[in-house]
């Protein structure tokens, strides 16, 4: 089966980026393609490479890039939702004349027409937090 | 296409968090790519369909505008959970024009009737 993740909360905030790290690594395991993770909202900061984790904890951003890489996923952060919170990537940093990029080099910055595309091509598109 | 229609969710009040506004911006995407959406407000979203809202004395943004804008983009099947209005004390009369009012049932059916359903 075909899947897609929607995130919609901060790393730190809430227990379903997490439960969506999980998610995503037990589909993969069970054989199944993961096809894009769509970070929209205040989920837009799992791709925040500034973020520094506490040392007692999992790097999860460390976790979703090794997933990404490995499996072939496409990790989406909504473009509007990023650059309203910081996140940027070079060619964003440069339009908007900021001082430095944020966004870790695994994630991409698009537009929702990206989440639009994975509700078509996905048997599931699943949400987590909100 | 396909035939994939999507469903949003909208529970939360129109203001305090910046969810529902990311919800109206992916109806408008959908629209903006010819995908079929429709909107269904339960719970505390049914809030959101109150009329004269004064957005800008919280320094916010009129959800109300956002709304107006929809039938521009084709998006006309807007929803209402009969029984979070009840629960408020909330008559349909109040309401924004062009809500369809749904009870429990009819609820459940309109989920069923999608592919996806995305709650915001």
């Amino acid at each position: 089966m075909k899947f897609s993740l929607l995130v919609l909360n901060a790393p730190g905030a809430a227990q379903s980026g997490a439960s969506a790290l999980a998610f995503a690594q037990a589909v993969v395991e069970a054989g199944h393609e993961l096809y894009r993770v769509f970070f929209y909202h205040e989920g837009v900061q799992h791709g925040d490479s500034l973020a520094v984790p506490a040392q007692d904890e999992l790097d999860r951003q460390a976790a979703w890039a090794a997933l990404a890489a490995d499996h072939n996923v496409d990790l989406v952060l909504c473009i509007a939702s990023a650059i309203r919170r910081g996140v940027l990537d070079q060619s964003e940093a440069a339009r908007h004349g900021q001082s430095a990029a944020s966004a870790h080099p695994g994630f991409e910055l698009s537009g929702l027409g990206q989440l639009v595309d994975a509700h078509l091509h996905c048997d599931r598109l699943v949400t987590f937090g909100g | 296409m396909d035939g994939k229609s999507l469903l949003l969710v909208f529970r939360r009040p129109p203001y305090g968090r910046s969810l529902s506004r990311a919800g109206y911006d992916l109806a408008l995407a959908c629209a903006a790519f010819d995908q079929t959406v429709s909107l269904l407000f339960m719970d505390d979203g049914v809030w959101q369909l109150l009329p004269e809202q004064h957005a800008e004395r919280i320094d916010a943004r009129n959800i109300n505008s956002t709304q107006a804008s929809l039938p521009l983009y084709d998006i006309d099947s807007l929803y209402v959970d009969s029984p979070s209005l009840s629960a408020r004390g909330l008559d349909p009369s109040a309401l924004i024009g062009g809500v369809a009012q749904l009870s429990e049932p009819e609820v459940r059916e309109l989920m069923a009737s999608h592919s996806q359903v995305l709650v915001f």
